[in-house]
């Protein structure tokens, strides 16, 4: 039994009080904050706290609380000292000051009177355990309370660690752990009662050991954040840049505590560095970066005597690194070691590479090596599983691999012998592993060891389905390079994109297409599909990299000299037609499959779901996504326009907007403003994917990641039920003078400059947008040979045909009186997206991105050229007229598919081919399978 | 010079709202004063305002002409002839209703249009008002489209009107400071005739709101230089800020237009003759320089001169626009004394609903004519898509 909580107060609105009434707020429960008057301003902090989240920049992680401003709606405020009587009927209140502990058990004697008779109580405390905090209160207040240790930022990181003690009313305990999991979206740890609870104790450890040994080794700070980063799964900022990150008081505050806490004989005594360093920095103002009044922390900006930032040519501002030895701060200076995930996997394995004994494996060995003689040693006094401490690891410090897992990947049996070949003694929880590791695949499960050596299927909270375990005990449905099909049971299955950085390829689209052919065809085993992936990001859109290799053999002057480079060139607009035509076919398919399709974006910190990624999603019948998806169309970016139906389904979004005003522009002018303005329109979370119209509002968002595929299951199975495709969409658009109003808003912003963060545009931009206001309007005429095809309705179609021949003429202007159906629009972005295809300027752009990470910017050339004359440099493209039907794709149509995808597989293989002899073996199959796909082609393009 | 032995049409009342700060969606900022009312209720207890002030009979009137642009959603379906039938208006329904569209010009248009049809029907009496709701209805409307012909041979004909400003202050060499200074100016101007309590006779209360909010006494030309040009980024070299343009806003205004002869009949009061309209068309991408050959044309009609105006009404479109109006002036030999112009602040203070302000700037100018004892008086204003029209009116109770 768990109760419900609807209402929640938080008391402190400091950095994690805030944090936590964000997050609560974000997920739609009804918040009291409360703390006292700021002295400087006069006003509430925590108003002050809640309009410091409302401004944040999307991207200012520690500050942006709220998924969306409006959010705030669920805060109430009130003062500490004043409103106590406001926390009356909250069902759970948590304490999240900083103060002496005297103070703290007088605010619990005061909220125990007010509040309700089952309300929950509990503190953020970092290490404190529960009797110090409950000491002196009465046995009900002890019943009912738990410590809820969050982390910053409270929104972004997945743990929450949950303790309780004997004391504890275990109906209480359930109550947080549950809602903490379903509402607030976080890995909830039920971690034992020992100081510095499972993440802190080992992390903070960790930070420890490392600095010790790169004062020992006189090793720059530099040199320890590249070795010690992404090489190991730890985070990529390494460990000082993340502890300026973190802010330095915080650390300060953690690692005194465990020294004055922990026992005298624990190692972290032994390898304690002192007060001296940090406290002298605290005091001299290195706060780390958090702190706005902060002068930096183990780094800092350089600034010249009068305090100006001192900047590189680029105007870069440059960068100061503290020498840990002495304290002053020197030029930063990249390492040697920089990007050293990289320079690691020359050793072949993190065996040889702590073998190697050179200067990255000096360092790391020792510090590793104690980590995870700590880790052994502690994992059973501080949790209740070992998986436990893996999970609080990843989701508490972002390393991307808990300790176990870790201790797998470097191999327990070598980790043990060169433990006792150093003399050292080998950890009893060790030695229980040699034999399969922490973890293994056994009866059909991903199992974990426990702490009696024994083996268990990897525990999954209430409610959660894994699509880890579903692999381990099945095979797929459907497989190809990029993707694959998985029956998650029910009658639903789960189609898996597994490409680097799960780029949209012929592949893909494959699968696609022979998935909705296999669960059509199978209507009494399967139901219903959910697209979902375990990946860092859900898609990061078209593979620009296959592209450009294209692009590249038709430039090379070698391949040139060969007649190679003409033939690819020749080819090329015709596989990029093919391409196009493609996924507007396959994601029709999704759209009008007789089956609910239920797109499923992880929704995970940072995770992408771009371009073609982003147009699966707009073809899904409905979504349920994660909390936290990055959603957008930023193709305009890059000199392109979407072109696998997305400007056709964002208008269409735009069209049936509830309340969208009426008439057939203010649709067409809010999907134009949304896709020429990629910084603008890319949703920065999921609730703000809502506003922006990536995600229906009737679509699910679930808080936590680790649900959207059960989530995504049950809204499928729901669908199921009496499920029939939405009709095909018709559109009712202005035509030539509807494009007409948008080259005139064009113009003004071409007046004020070409730097879009000032809401300017460039000369190339012109081109971009009048190809997005081509499709979006409609197009300008409809021909004789196209009105059968692109009208909705055959009246109207025969009656334009009888007008055409009254005038004599072979074409009829568009306007809304003419409803078009999805084929037009999709072939006028297939049109349009060869016409920036063939613009050189969109080449430079494409490669610039590839290169650079950003499209290329160009300046406006002297004399300016005018708008219309950048419009009139363009030649439209009118390619062959093709249909799609909503159905998958068969015949001619599925065979050239099959090899677009056969030969996508043959160039990723020749592309992670290593070695010479190896990419000379891959070599002829990758030419031949290019061959076979180029020559079923439409030759006229 | 007025000829005595004619019969004028004749200005009998004025009225107006407050001017408030409009809400633009998207923009983030406070939602305006009177974004919630409709432009139909802003309008209504203006006409009851004038009807009260001239005392006539609300029979006697022929018809309500109402300037507005963009005539779509709220302000569509003929608004004039939707105020006449509004429960509240006094007027019965046998009076009709006009809607106009001149862009900036509407509602003055919409007194033009009054005027000489006072004069061809006997006895006719004329509502000329003018409204916007540019909370209800964006700049725009909802359905821009744009005949592709006229786009491309002149694209300027729709040219975003900050863009025709700055176009000024390149050709005549008018610098941000300039233009900041004029900005302050018309703040100070309005503010102090606030205080003295010079819009009382114009402004009736709407929703409680009795004045114009978007006035801010304290502005300084040092504060105003911190803010980013809108239409031409600075590095380009634009100037033109949303403080040194006119505000977008909400409000309506209206007069009463009859002859002369009837409003004497009648006991009527006579607040100003109308003694000549001038009206031109320019190039669209200097439309702000309208008024220049609008005012030219009617000096030439009236056979008045720029000297003989003790107050000019200059509608400030932008701080660009008016100096440079004012610079061609003097250029043309038409000397005006800047004193003279604009004298309780203007639309950079208090706002610009487009097809109220035309109303406004005759009205307002009428009014200061009698409380001033001044004879004669200019009201113009520049046109978007390149016109200007301009107002000569004579104060009859002008008393040396």
């Amino acid at each position: 039994m768990t109760k419900e909580i609807k209402r929640v107060g938080v008391i402190g609105a400091g950095t994690m009080g805030a944090g936590i009434a964000g997050q609560l707020a974000n997920s739609g429960v009804e918040v009291v904050l409360l703390d006292l008057k700021n002295k400087d301003t006069g006003r509430n902090r925590a108003d002050e706290a809640i309009e410091r989240m409302q401004q944040a920049k999307p991207t200012d992680a520690f500050n942006a609380g709220l998924m969306v401003p409006e959010n705030a709606k669920n805060i109430t405020t009130g003062l500490s000292n004043e409103d106590l009587d406001m926390l009356a009927d909250c069902d759970w209140i948590i304490e999240t000051i900083l103060a002496p502990q005297e103070v703290r058990a007088g605010i619990y004697k005061n909220i125990e009177k007010i509040a309700k008779p089952d309300a929950i109580f509990s503190s953020n405390t970092s290490t404190m355990q529960i009797e110090s905090l409950t000491g002196g209160q009465s046995d009900d207040f002890k019943r009912r309370f738990v410590n809820t240790h969050f982390f910053n930022p409270v929104r972004f990181m997945h743990l929450l660690e949950v303790i309780s003690n004997d004391d504890t009313d275990p109906e209480i305990v359930d109550t947080v752990i549950k809602f903490g999991s379903e509402k607030l979206g976080k890995k909830t740890v039920h971690c034992k009662d020992a100081r510095g609870f499972i993440a802190n104790r080992i992390g903070i450890f960790a930070m420890e050991r490392a600095r010790v040994q790169a004062v020992d080794m006189e090793m720059p700070i530099e040199d320890v954040d590249a070795i010690m980063g992404m090489a190991f799964g730890f985070p990529k900022l390494g460990l000082f840049k993340l502890a300026d990150e973190v802010g330095l008081p915080v650390i300060e505050h953690v690692r005194t505590d465990l020294h004055a806490n922990l026992p005298k004989d624990d190692e972290f005594q032994k390898i304690f560095s002192g007060t001296e360093e940090l406290e002298g920095m605290l005091k001299a103002g290195y706060l780390g970066n958090r702190d706005p009044n902060s002068k930096g922390g183990y780094y800092r900006k350089k600034t010249d005597d009068q305090g100006n930032l001192v900047k590189d040519d680029n105007g870069k501002p440059l960068k100061e690194t503290r020498d840990l030895e002495t304290g002053e701060y020197r030029d930063f200076q990249e390492s040697p070691y920089f990007k050293f995930e990289k320079k690691i996997k020359k050793y072949g394995g993190f065996d040889k590479f702590f073998d190697s004994e050179d200067k990255p494996s000096n360092f790391a060995w020792p510090v590793i090596r104690d980590i995870m003689i700590y880790t052994l040693d502690h994992a059973e006094e501080l949790a209740y599983d070992l998986q436990d401490v893996d999970d609080a690891m990843r989701a508490g410090f972002n390393w991307e691999f808990g300790p176990f897992e870790l201790l797998d990947q470097f191999g327990v049996e070598w980790f043990a012998n060169t433990l006792k070949k150093e003399g050292r003694d080998v950890p009893p929880l060790l030695t229980k592993a040699l034999q399969d590791g922490f973890y293994r695949k056994a009866d059909g499960q991903n199992q974990v060891m426990n702490f009696d050596s024994s083996y268990s299927a990897i525990k999954r909270a209430e409610g959660v389905l894994s699509l880890d375990d579903i692999k381990a005990a099945s095979q797929p449905l459907i497989t190809h390079k990029s993707a694959s099909l998985w029956d998650i049971g029910d009658g639903v299955v789960a189609l898996e994109f597994h490409s680097t950085k799960n780029a949209i390829d012929p592949s893909i689209f494959w699968v696609i297409n022979e998935s909705i052919k296999l669960v059509d065809d199978n209507p009494d085993k399967y139901k219903g599909m959910v697209i979902y992936n375990d990946e860092k990001s859900f898609s990061f859109g078209a593979n620009l990299k296959l592209v450009e290799v294209f692009m590249n053999a038709t430039e090379n002057s070698l391949l040139r000299a060969i007649g190679i480079g003409q033939y690819v060139g020749k080819k090329l607009p015709g596989l990029v037609e093919e391409l196009v035509f493609e996924g507007q076919a396959v994601y029709n398919a999704l759209k009008q499959a007789p089956f609910p399709v239920v797109g499923a974006p992880k929704g995970t910190p940072q995770n992408y779901a771009f371009g073609g990624g982003c147009e699966v999603l707009l073809h899904c019948d409905a979504i349920q996504a994660g909390p936290e998806q990055v959603i957008g169309l930023p193709e305009t970016g890059l000199g392109l326009v979407p072109a696998w139906g997305g400007s056709a389904r964002y208008l269409q979004r735009a069209l049936e907007k509830p309340g969208q005003m009426k008439g057939p522009m203010p649709a067409v002018i809010e999907a134009g403003m949304a896709l020429a303005n990629p910084m603008m329109s890319i949703a920065s979370s999921s609730q703000d994917a809502k506003k922006k119209l990536w995600i229906s509002k009737d679509d699910g968002i679930s808080m936590n990641p680790d649900r959207v595929l059960a989530d995504a299951k049950a809204k499928a199975l729901e669908m199921a039920k009496d499920y029939a495709p939405r009709p095909l969409p018709s559109f009712n658009l202005p035509g030539l003078t509807g494009k007409g109003a948008i080259r005139m808003n064009v113009d003004k912003l071409y007046t004020k400059g070409g730097d879009p963060s000032k809401g300017g545009i460039n000369h190339i931009d012109v081109k971009v947008i009048d190809a997005l206001a081509d499709i979006l309007t409609g197009g300008e005429v409809i021909t004789r040979d196209d009105v059968d095809l692109h009208v909705s309705d055959p009246i109207v179609a025969d009656k334009l045909k009888l007008i055409m021949d009254e005038r004599g003429e072979d074409e009829i202007g568009v306007h809304p009186g003419i409803a078009l159906n999805i084929s037009r629009i999709l072939q006028l972005e297939r049109d349009r997206f060869l016409d920036r295809f063939r613009d050189k300027a969109t080449w430079r752009r494409v490669k610039h991105t590839l290169s650079k990470g950003a499209p290329l910017r160009e300046k406006r050339p002297e004399p300016a050229p005018t708008p219309q004359e950048m419009r009139d440099s363009v030649t439209p493209h009118s390619l062959p007229r093709r249909q799609v039907s909503g159905s998958p794709l068969t015949g001619d149509d599925a065979i050239r598919l099959k090899a677009m995808a056969d030969m996508t597989r043959e160039f990723y293989n020749l592309n992670n081919a290593r070695g010479a002899g190896a990419q000379m073996k891959q070599m002829p199959k990758t030419l031949g399978a290019i061959r076979s796909a180029l020559k079923l082609f439409d030759p006229n393009i | 010079m007025s000829d005595q032995t004619k019969d004028y049409a004749v200005i009998t009342g004025y009225a107006r709202s407050p001017f408030a700060k409009a809400a633009i969606p998207g923009s983030g900022k406070a939602p305006g004063r009177l974004a919630d009312v409709d432009p139909v209720d802003l309008l209504v207890p203006l006409i009851n305002a004038v009807l009260d002030r001239s005392g006539l009979s609300p029979d006697k009137v022929t018809k309500l002409l109402t300037g507005c642009v963009h005539q779509e959603a709220d302000q569509g379906l003929n608004i004039a002839r939707i105020a006449v039938m509004h429960p509240d208006c006094k007027l019965p329904e046998t009076v009709t209703g006009t809607s106009l569209d001149m862009f900036c010009a509407s509602s003055l248009d919409a007194i033009n249009m009054g005027a000489a049809l006072s004069l061809f029907n006997k006895d006719s009496v004329y509502i000329c008002s003018g409204v916007q709701s540019m909370s209800s209805v964006p700049m725009g409307g909802f359905n821009p489209h744009l005949n592709a012909q006229v786009h491309e041979g002149n694209a300027a004909a729709f040219m975003d009107m900050p863009a025709t400003a700055e176009n000024l202050a390149v050709k005549y060499k008018i610098g941000r400071t300039e233009q900041d200074e004029f900005s302050v100016r018309s703040h100070q101007r309005h503010a102090k005739a606030a205080e003295s309590g010079r819009f009382k006779d114009e402004i009736v209360p709407i929703n409680g709101l009795d004045h114009d909010d978007g006035v801010r006494a304290d502005s300084s030309v040092e504060g105003l230089s911190k803010l980013r040009p809108v239409a031409k980024d600075a590095s380009e070299g634009g100037t033109v800020t949303a403080a040194s343009a006119s505000q977008i806003t909400d409000g309506a205004s209206a007069v009463m237009v009859t002859s002369e002869s009837f409003a004497k009949a009648n006991n009527m009061p006579v607040m100003a003759r109308i003694i000549a309209v001038g009206e031109s068309g320019c190039a669209p991408e200097i439309m702000g320089i309208g008024p220049v050959e609008a005012s030219k044309r009617a000096f030439e009609q009236s056979g008045l001169s720029m000297k003989d105006m003790d107050i000019i009404e200059l509608n400030e479109a932008f701080a660009a626009q008016s100096l440079a109006v004012i610079q061609e002036w003097k250029a043309q030999g038409m000397e005006p004394d800047v004193e003279k112009i604009n004298v309780n602040g203007g639309a950079i203070a208090m706002g610009h609903p487009l097809g109220a302000t035309g109303a406004r700037l005759a009205g307002t100018l009428a009014l200061e004519l009698q409380k001033a004892n001044k004879r004669y008086g200019m009201a113009t204003l520049c046109v978007g898509g390149g016109q200007g029209m301009a107002m000569i009116l004579e104060n009859p109770n002008f008393d040396i």
